[in-house]
């Protein structure tokens, strides 16, 4: 398994070996940046699940570089850290309003520094599980990606295919369906176009769109919603 | 010399803070307290200097910058003194008109240097006898 990375930002060598050592015995792996002024090559030459970042720096100040990933759509949902040597009111609103999901009051201690780390990397994980479809396509979003989900297919229509499963998908999702239903009307692979997703009692009910489908391969639908129709009645 | 006795209340160093270094040490099997012990006495030496020469300088916001650094770095290993007189300094050169406390920020580097040297021997002996 992959080892997640946590980047720390601060100018004091000894608040870094520090973290560098309780990162370390969570079990991720520390990348550590004194200078501000690298923070976007570094998020670029490494993925990075949480970001820890010291508040008052020469030249940019922890609140300028969060402000920075913040505004930038590639790195603006990694959770950031705040380190504050001063926990004034002013210092925390403007570090939360910003987005940082939390903050750390120096001189560090480390048993709460490793506490909030561990706490903020099982939320993340937590939430990747939750937004699985999601985070797999922000992960790959240059890669064909094969994603396997227990779903059932509830109705079929010329142009709309609704199922349920047990995961939400995120809409405007478009994907590449190897259903069994659709390897016995011999379409193949049709992309389908998330358009609702609804949370029910059992799962999600999700509604898509079928693209792209030629006038054969409606006619097999038809044909197969008539089947339906009579097994029904019958 | 009021400022001095305002400082000698404090225990100079507080051993217990180290301990979690020891431990991380014990589980990572790396020297950890030797590796932070020694990161802060080369990076305190370089603050020291700094401080004196802004100092000569008159760089009010560089020593509040130093002052703020080497205040992190000696709380953590429980270097009480230090850490107060740090806090201090950074205090005073945020709150004051710069030409009203050049002689109370001279007074405070010598303080920081006078206690570095004091706690850079405890700190030397308790490696020793940690190793």
């Amino acid at each position: 398994m992959e080892v997640k990375n946590i980047l720390v930002l601060d100018d004091n060598k000894n608040d870094l070996l520090m973290a560098k050592f309780v990162i370390k015995r969570l079990g991720y792996n520390p990348i550590l940046l004194e200078n501000p002024n690298y923070i976007l090559e570094t998020l670029k030459a490494y993925p990075i699940s949480l970001i820890i970042l010291d508040y008052e720096m020469p030249g940019m100040t922890g609140l300028d570089v969060l402000k920075k990933i913040k505004k930038s759509p590639s790195y603006a949902k990694i959770p950031v850290v705040m380190l504050t040597g001063n926990s004034t009111d002013t210092t925390v609103k403007s570090t939360v309003i910003t987005g940082a999901k939390d903050y750390i009051v120096k001189p560090i201690d480390p048993t709460i520094f490793e506490t909030k780390i561990a706490k903020i990397m099982k939320d993340d994980i937590e939430s990747q599980k939750n937004n699985w479809v999601e985070f797999e396509v922000q992960k790959n979003k240059n890669t064909e990606i094969r994603i396997y989900n227990f779903t059932t297919i509830v109705s079929i229509g010329e142009m709309s295919l609704t199922f349920n499963t047990n995961q939400d998908y995120p809409v405007g999702f478009t994907f590449f369906s190897d259903s069994k239903l659709f390897d016995e009307l011999e379409i193949k692979n049709p992309a389908l176009k998330v358009e609702s997703s609804v949370k029910t009692d059992n799962g999600y009910l999700v509604q898509c769109l079928m693209l792209g489908l030629s006038e054969t391969e409606l006619k097999k639908i038809r044909l197969y919603q008539k089947l339906l129709h009579i097994q029904k009645a019958s | 010399m009021g400022v001095v006795n305002q400082y000698a209340t404090l225990e100079s160093f507080d051993a217990k803070k180290l301990d979690v270094f020891i431990q991380l040490g014990k589980d990572l099997n790396e020297d950890v307290l030797s590796e932070m012990l020694n990161t802060y006495f080369q990076t305190t030496d370089s603050t020291i200097f700094s401080f004196k020469s802004s100092a000569v300088e008159k760089d009010f916001h560089t020593i509040a910058h130093l002052a703020h650094k080497l205040k992190s770095s000696s709380g953590q290993l429980g270097l009480n003194r230090i850490h107060k007189m740090c806090s201090d300094l950074e205090n005073l050169i945020k709150s004051e008109s710069a030409h009203l406390i050049e002689f109370q920020v001279n007074q405070l580097i010598k303080l920081i240097e006078e206690e570095t040297v004091v706690t850079t021997n405890l700190l030397q002996d308790f490696l020793k006898a940690a190793a």
